[in-house]
């Protein structure tokens, strides 16, 4: 304590702590004087302080600690705590899609939007993978009706060897584009559909169904088919007659070919591959082939 | 970094209650492991050592933890914001119960185990001088008794105690000198002789 302080009666506390009577400044002795009554007073006092300061806690005795139930209890109740707050902020995410309980929150109902579309895109990005590779465009056989042999009777021979020459290659072709050929995956909506559209037909046309393994299926029976490209064509060989082509990942054109009841071989080609939704269809009975119009992918 | 987490044994009591806040149950395993002893304690000074009560006390307190950790003020030391809490709880149990219940001081065992011989007299002196302690604790005030068991078994600083008891620090050296004053006069056992006090 300085000289000329003014103390207040609660210093004497800090100078109980601090200082014995004889260390004491006249002002602070004076200042101590008007509280306790004398100097032996002071002294008493500052044993005591001390004493209490250095044994008090020796001296009382140590209840211990809690019972264990306490602690228990109380992790209880923490763990209570953690679940009532994750079922609330479930109970908050779930809140924004009940949008007819909040009308006034258009907050939300965008929020419910959002989540919405994005959820849409996420599903579409990881299922719609690419059915066939090198697909862009869609088919109509409009434009490929030039190239489509004529329907023709395959009770003759002559119309048999013809055919044969315009579809199926030659030993020598199949020697020299002989490779392994990318899977031709069709879309099972493109599948379902193009075998409606076949199976619909009046002249009881062949069932082709495709497959994500490139499996044939020619009158009912299914058929493994190796395909051999034919000039950028794959060319699926069944066992029936009729020989299916279908394009290969590089081809720019996509043909198919069925045979009907009365054993007539048809064929469709198209410009490009890509197989999509059938947008729309017309059968030419007498022609023998389909016309398929597919969407763009 | 931490790959498994913090450690809580090195998190600050703050950062423990933030953590509480989000409902970690470590966090307040090690809250509670650090304060449950020292609560206690104090609980089971304040409520006339009834053993019971501190125990259903200190799970009200941790209680109020869980159920409202934001009722703590980050600004301030946690030791200090608990002892409030604890005092202000204190009081309410006062003017419950409104009327004192009797120190039952006098079942305490004091046990001298080991003490050697020579020392025995002395221990028996300290035994007597606790036995009057806490019995001229039982006299005073809530507000004074728990100014003198923070300051004196709890060692909290004088500022932390008008913390506490929302309080000046001048009322609390006031307190303070007060208990000291009705101590020494009251305690006859006490020799301030033997203390060997450089005076």
């Amino acid at each position: 304590m300085k000289e000329g302080h003014s103390y207040l009666p609660e210093d004497i506390e800090t100078l109980l702590q601090e200082k014995a009577f004889v260390d004491l400044y006249p002002e602070e002795k004076a200042f101590v004087l008007k509280h306790v009554q004398s100097a032996e007073e002071y002294k008493r006092l500052r044993a005591l302080h001390q004493h209490l300061n250095a044994n008090v806690t020796d001296l009382f005795d140590d209840p211990g600690m809690p019972d264990d139930r306490v602690r228990q209890n109380l992790l209880a109740a923490m763990q209570e705590e953690r679940l009532k707050k994750q079922a609330l902020w479930l109970n908050h995410l779930l809140s924004l899609f009940r949008l007819n309980s909040d009308p006034a929150s258009p907050a939300k109902a965008g929020a419910f939007v959002f989540l919405l579309l994005v959820g849409v895109f996420i599903y579409y990005r990881t299922n719609d993978k690419p059915k066939l590779r090198g697909e862009g465009v869609v088919v109509t056989t409009d434009t490929t009706k030039g190239k489509i042999p004529a329907p023709v009777s395959s009770d003759t021979p002559m119309a048999k060897e013809e055919l044969a020459k315009q579809v199926l290659p030659t030993e020598t072709q199949k020697q020299d584009h002989r490779k392994p050929v990318p899977k031709l995956i069709a879309a099972d909506t493109t599948r379902e559909l193009l075998a409606q559209h076949i199976n619909s037909s009046k002249d009881s046309l062949p069932v082709v169904t495709l497959s994500n393994d490139v499996i044939a299926t020619v009158n009912g029976t299914t058929t493994n088919v190796v395909p051999t490209i034919i000039d950028s064509q794959a060319v699926l060989t069944t066992s029936a007659s009729a020989p299916l082509l279908f394009s290969s990942e590089s081809a720019t054109s996509m043909q198919y070919t069925w045979t009907n009841s009365s054993n007539a071989t048809y064929a469709v080609v198209g410009p490009t591959v890509s197989i999509g939704p059938v947008k729309s269809r017309a059968l030419s009975a007498d022609a023998g082939f389909m016309d398929l119009m597919y969407s763009v992918k | 970094m931490n790959w498994f987490g913090p450690k809580y044994s090195e998190l600050s009591d703050e950062q423990l209650m933030q953590r509480i806040g989000r409902s970690d149950d470590r966090a307040f395993s090690e809250l509670y492991q650090r304060y449950q002893k020292a609560l206690f304690r104090y609980f089971h000074r304040m409520l006339w050592k009834d053993r019971e009560k501190a125990e259903d006390f200190v799970q009200d307190f941790f209680m109020k933890i869980i159920r409202k950790p934001e009722s703590f003020d980050a600004s301030r030391k946690f030791s200090t914001w608990m002892y409030s809490i604890a005092h202000n709880m204190c009081k309410n149990e006062y003017r419950s119960m409104e009327i004192r219940k009797p120190s039952d001081f006098e079942t305490e065992t004091y046990y001298l185990v080991g003490t050697p011989g020579d020392q025995i007299e002395k221990q028996i002196d300290r035994k007597k001088f606790m036995v009057q302690l806490v019995q001229e604790l039982e006299e005073l005030d809530e507000n004074q008794r728990s100014t003198f068991l923070l300051r004196y078994e709890e060692n909290l600083s004088i500022r932390e105690i008008s913390e506490v008891l929302s309080c000046s620090e001048g009322t609390v050296k006031s307190r303070l000198f007060y208990t000291l004053r009705r101590l020494a006069s009251r305690l006859t056992v006490f020799a301030p002789e033997s203390q060997k006090v450089s005076s």
